[in-house]
């Protein structure tokens, strides 16, 4: 995609971004303020990987209390298999509650952690910090400084929220639904500790999102117009206009919550006059949209890494990109399918109605990455593992939104694990195995080593096996009648939580074989080329690693990001992959790269 | 309007078309327009009170809403398009805030959509609304509806002693007042300002809730009275101040034992009400707005008078129905 | 975004200013920076659309409530700010105008009387309305302590009310700190007809300022 004129060597930083700059200290001063959107990038991928891992541990304890039914003992009267409270100190309890307490606290941690924390900004901000300049053939974000200060917001309002463990933790779900979270804890500041670290997080979201919004707006390489730019960019671009346009109600709305807790304003609150549903109103016309943030730079991860390892020309460039902002702008009008059961008949019916609308623009992306993968020369490693896991995972948890969105099936799946599953097949099948992907994907570009395939590819499988015993299983429950949020169940529901929660283990292997493999890829990885995969984007012209302002002079944009039937990308290796068929009648152009030149 | 706007005319660089100059002269224009927009939207307000009160028309509620938020709508594309300069920038700004006003409306429209619209099928989905609240859990409520516990503390406030003493007083100045006010006595006009204001001033809200009366109020209000009395006499109005001295020897002859027995809550939060809602009363002291005033006073025409006058024609199931 | 090169020049610091590395010219970067802050206002103005959104059903809902609760306040403050917020406006463009010609003392005087109206107004908002109305009870939620209520829902009419006001006083503070912070710059001859973005942007976010009480001064004061 890239020429780079080798006129223009102004700043003379030649050197790896990842180059030390002199001791420990100094290196770590260097990375505390540095505006490089690369370190910033890769800061964020650190702090949403620890986040992961600790909304992680949380997950393992729910599925841990759930391995069996809580059962009171006729004789003795004690309470049996409550794992968290035996865990916790209370020994020998005779009563269910302090158990449930804990269970309450475990999964609102795991949900807060997990959505505000690790989906939410995981793909945008460390994935898309790092490749958006790249992708544009820009030197850095629009707002570098913005950047690094939206990174050290999301630390400190982390911080703030998870602090609130340290004070006992929260019981109100990661719903945060009035009036109970109004009320629950009166009095004390735990509550308001957690809101207002998600409120705050919000601003690290809004942050990045307008500073990728002017990015692409302003900073792309000179001859690239909007359709040239890769898909990962437009997700990147669509979701970032959700973050902005979204997430200011959702800063309002926990405002307001903070201030129905210490104040008593009433506007949520049935007791003081106000509406209940109208926090839930509040709360999902931001956290619907979000979804979309959620899911669509993951579906960007996919457009790309599913073209390069195919190394086929995308099928329906143009379709996808406008599926991006199709499904950015529809996804602003169905938030009301949270509230079916709650809302009147008339709003129900057409929300529902336009639910389903959703389903299009999902669908066209499904369909076009199936085409494109057809007659593709396809590399079989862990991100194309992932990217075929994504498609097929993404799909179930696509699909099964629509028995949610139908009003008469939803009456009786609503609160069941049946949407338990629903939501964790797109945001873990989606987000995170997309993640994976990515992460795999750019890993050489990011750290300049590669990775183990081996290791690499068994770590996904892994992960895939472990995933759907977790969640397969849970929408059985679902449909049998188990309700969310609850620490116990009747025995008939034993069987399948048992295999849940085994699941959530092998999950666990997996994970770890991946963390395992990336450790030893810094340390002892081979040297990775600039192009390990024969990409036609302008990061692959970059060095691996790249420098520290990205590109050798200033590129420029000559081709398609994803012309592999005209274009032969550079560094291409003929040993790697084979040689699409030229167009009828011409060789292939070779693009240019500074390598081939010098 | 005049575009007095000019461009930038020595850049270095590339494009200048975002570094218009808006000189002074198209500023003040706008500003005289926004002012003048001001004026009218009050005006427009005060003419419907106006209208509904003096002729008797009561217009339907959305000319009111509709106007005042078209002329608001006017003001703040003046203000985004000059001051703000939109109208000489780069285009995607305005769209920015085009589509940010859009995502607004959907916020509004659909969330109305739910609200408005609820128990049209089912009865028991608009619920059991109390009005005002359950009060359920609220500190001093006492599972009653907010402004219900409001009044009852109040009423409470009007029982203790003190408080009950200045009100007394306060009630027989008020009956003075309107004696005079009702005499054609020479002075009379004059007398009955004076203790009207007195009384106004005893009954204000802050009188009882901020600055709660103290011991002695009796000797007070006496001397007060003495003191505006004697004001009057320097000023000439010999009658005038005997009217206001015999209204401080009328409350100096109150048998406080025998006016505390018969000394009634109810009677006297009415009385306070009254003062209230009929205007006078004004939480910022002597400062009370015309404007304002007679629409509380509208409000308090009777009770039937005072339901809303939208309230049928919106026809939401759910809204006004308070629960008696 | 700024680099300022310390090149030891006589030129005042505006005309010495250099654009970001990452930009191609000085020009595209006051644009980036220009549409990055038009964004964040629609943050801002959907962060109030809560509060909106609030008002609007329950105004719907309890309309005598809101006939009552506007009833009790007056509306020639709510005019006598928007005026106060107005000339505020208008100095503040100004200002900006004297920093593109580089009238800088001008420009000066225009930042100095834009602080002084933002000040007159939260004066006038304590004062006036916040400090007596909330005295004999007039507040919101669990608060309320008004015994002359007409309408039940005459405590949510003052959540409303102070939750909107007061979010919009917090940015009349904000406003506030930005211009001096400008005001401060500008007797360091930062800002000149080639480089002024910040007084651009702390213009755009006053006025955004001024934008928002356009709407909240009918909503609460006029409309009954
Ligand atoms: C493809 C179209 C989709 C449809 C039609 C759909 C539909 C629904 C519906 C109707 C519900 C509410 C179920 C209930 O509570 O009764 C729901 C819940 C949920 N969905 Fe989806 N969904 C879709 C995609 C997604 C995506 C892509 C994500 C995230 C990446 C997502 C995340 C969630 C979450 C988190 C919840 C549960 C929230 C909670 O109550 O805690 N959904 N979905
Ligand atoms: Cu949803």
């Amino acid at each position: 995609m890239a020429h780079t004129a080798d006129t223009h060597h102004g700043d003379g930083h030649h050197g790896s971004y990842l180059e030390r700059k002199g001791g420990i200290i100094a290196t770590i001063f260097d990375w505390a303020t540095t505006v490089d959107h690369k370190k910033i990038g890769v800061m964020y991928l650190f702090a949403i990987l620890f986040m992961f891992f600790l909304g992680g541990v949380a997950a393992l304890a729910v599925r841990y209390e759930l391995l069996v039914p809580v059962t009171i003992d006729p004789n003795t009267g004690q309470v049996q298999g409550q794992f968290l409270a035996a865990l916790f100190g209370s020994d020998q309890p005779t009563s269910v509650s302090p158990g449930n307490n804990i269970y309450n606290r475990m999964f609102t941690l795991h949900g807060a952690i997990m959505v505000f924390m690790v989906i939410v900004p995981s793909i945008p901000a460390s994935l898309g910090n790092f490749l958006l300049p790249l992708m544009l053939g820009a030197k850095d974000v629009a707002f570098p400084r913005l950047n690094l200060l939206s990174w050290y917001i999301y630390v400190f309002g982390s911080i703030f929220a998870v602090s609130s463990i340290i004070l006992g933790g929260v019981d109100t779900g990661w719903t945060f639904y009035t009036p109970y979270s109004a009320t629950t804890d009166a009095g004390h500041p735990k509550v308001v500790l957690m809101v207002l670290g998600a409120f705050i997080l919000g601003f690290s979201s809004i942050l990045t999102g307008l500073n990728f919004v002017v990015t692409v707006h302003k900073l792309r390489a000179p001859g690239m117009g909007w359709f040239d730019m890769p898909l990962f960019v437009w997700a990147i671009y669509s979701s970032a206009i959700i973050q902005v346009l979204a997430t200011p109600v959702i800063g309002i709305t926990l405002l307001l919550l903070v201030f129905e807790r210490v104040l008593g304003i009433g506007i949520f609150d049935p007791a003081r006059g106000g509406d209940p549903v109208l926090y839930q109103h509040f709360f999902w016309f931001y956290s619907h949209p979000v979804v979309y943030v959620m899911i669509l730079p993951g579906m960007g991860v996919i457009s790309d890494v599913l073209a390069v390892q195919a190394h086929k020309k995308i099928f329906g460039y143009r379709a996808i990109a406008f599926a991006s902002l199709g499904i950015a702008a529809v996804s602003f009008i169905v938030w009301g399918h949270h509230m079916f059961t709650s809302m009147s008949e008339l709003a129900s019916t057409v929300f529902s109605a336009l639910t389903f609308l959703v389903a299009i623009p999902t669908a066209v992306k499904v369909f076009n990455w199936i085409g494109t993968l057809y007659k593709g020369s396809i590399a079989f490693n862990t991100p194309m593992v992932y990217t075929l896991m994504f498609l097929f995972l993404f799909s179930i948890g696509g699909l099964t939104g629509l028995p949610l969105g139908t009003l008469a099936t939803d009456l009786h799946l609503h609160d069941s694990y049946f949407v338990v599953a629903h939501f964790h097949y797109v945001m873990m099948g989606g987000t995170i195995v997309a993640l994976m992907a990515g992460i795999h994907h750019w890993w050489p570009k990011m750290f300049g080593k590669m990775y183990n395939e081996t290791a690499g590819i068994l770590g996904a499988v892994i992960v895939f096996i472990g995933f759907n015993l977790t969640f397969l299983t849970q929408f059985l429950l679902g449909t049998q009648g188990m309700p969310r949020r609850y620490a116990s169940y009747v025995p008939e529901f034993q069987y399948l939580h048992e295999l849940s929660t085994y699941g959530s283990w092998i999950l666990l292997v997996g994970f770890l074989i991946h963390l395992f493999n990336f450790l030893a890829s810094l340390a002892v990885g081979k040297k990775a080329p600039a192009n390990p995969w024969g990409g036609m984007t302008m990061e692959w012209v970059a060095d691996s690693p790249p420098t520290e302002h990205n590109f050798h002079g200033d590129p420029v944009c000559t081709h398609g990001p994803y012309d592999f039937d005209r274009v032969v990308p550079p560094h291409w290796d003929p040993k790697d992959y084979p040689l699409p068929a030229p167009e009828a009648g011409g060789r292939p152009m070779v693009a240019h790269s500074p390598d081939k030149h010098d | 309007m005049s575009h007095s706007a000019q461009h930038a005319d020595a850049h270095d660089h590339g494009e200048s078309h975002s570094h218009a100059i808006v000189g002074p002269g198209l500023l003040r224009t706008v500003l005289a327009f926004l002012l003048f927009f001001t004026v009218l939207t009050v005006a427009f307000a005060q003419i419907e009170v106006y209208v509904e009160h003096a002729v008797g028309i009561r217009l339907p509620w959305w000319v009111n809403v509709i106007g005042a938020m078209s002329i608001a709508t006017v003001k703040s594309v003046l203000v985004m398009a000059y001051f703000m300069q939109l109208r000489y920038d780069n285009p995607i700004n305005t769209l920015a805030m085009l589509f940010c006003f859009f995502a607004l409306g959907l916020f509004l429209m659909f969330t109305g959509l739910d609200l408005f619209s609820r128990g049209m099928v089912y009865d028991f989905k608009s619920g059991p609304v109390i009005a005002g609240g359950t009060g359920a859990g609220v500190p001093g409520a006492n599972n009653q509806p907010l402004t219900q516990a409001a009044k009852v503390r109040f009423k409470e406030r009007l029982a203790e002693n003190n408080t009950r003493e200045w009100l007394i007083c306060a009630a027989k100045v008020e009956d003075a007042a309107n004696a005079a006010a009702h005499s054609k006595d020479a002075g009379a006009a004059e007398a009955a300002a004076v203790l009207a204001a007195q009384a106004h001033h005893m009954m204000d809200l802050h009188a009882v809730m901020v600055h709660p009366p103290e011991a002695g109020a009796q000797a007070v209000v006496v001397r007060d009275l003495e003191a505006q009395a004697n004001t009057l006499r320097t000023k000439g109005n010999a009658a005038a101040a005997e009217l206001v001295a015999a209204a401080a020897r009328s409350v100096q002859g109150i048998d406080m034992a025998q006016a505390r027995a018969s000394y009634s809550v109810e009677a006297m939060f009415d009385r306070l009400a009254a003062v209230a809602h009929g205007g006078h009363h004004e939480d910022h002291g002597a400062a009370s707005s015309s404007g304002n005033a007679s629409r509380a006073r509208t409000g308090v025409t009777g009770v039937t008078g005072h339901a809303a006058p939208h309230a049928n024609e919106s026809g939401h199931g759910h809204g006004s129905e308070a629960t008696p | 975004m700024s680099t300022l090169s310390t090149s030891s020049s006589s030129k005042p610091l505006w005309a010495r200013y250099k654009p970001a590395i990452h930009f191609r010219n000085a020009a595209e970067e006051f644009d980036a920076c220009k549409l990055g802050f038009w964004l964040f206002l629609t943050t801002e103005v959907l962060l109030f659309g809560g509060i909106f959104c609030a008002y609007f059903i329950f105004r719907t809902l309890y309309p005598d409530a809101w006939k009552e609760g506007s009833g009790l306040l007056d509306w020639r403050f709510g005019a006598g700010n928007t005026v106060v917020l107005l000339l505020s406006s208008y100095t503040m463009a100004v200002s900006i105008y004297c920093i593109q010609k580089d009238q800088q003392f001008r420009a000066q005087l225009n930042l100095i009387a834009t602080l002084f109206f933002g000040a007159l107004f939260l004066y006038i908002k304590l004062a006036y309305e916040y400090i007596p109305k909330w005295s004999v009870g007039k507040r919101p939620g669990s608060m309320f302590d008004y015994p002359f209520a007409e309408s039940a829902h005459l405590p949510l009419w003052w959540s409303v009310y102070y939750c909107g006001t007061a979010i919009h006083a917090a940015h009349v503070i904000i406003g506030m700190i930005l211009i001096a912070r400008v005001l401060w710059r500008t007797t360091k001859r930062h800002y000149g007809p080639t480089h002024y973005t910040m007084v651009e942007i702390t213009g755009l976010y006053w006025h955004l300022v001024d934008l928002i009480w356009i709407f909240l001064f009918p909503l609460l004061y006029l409309i009954h």
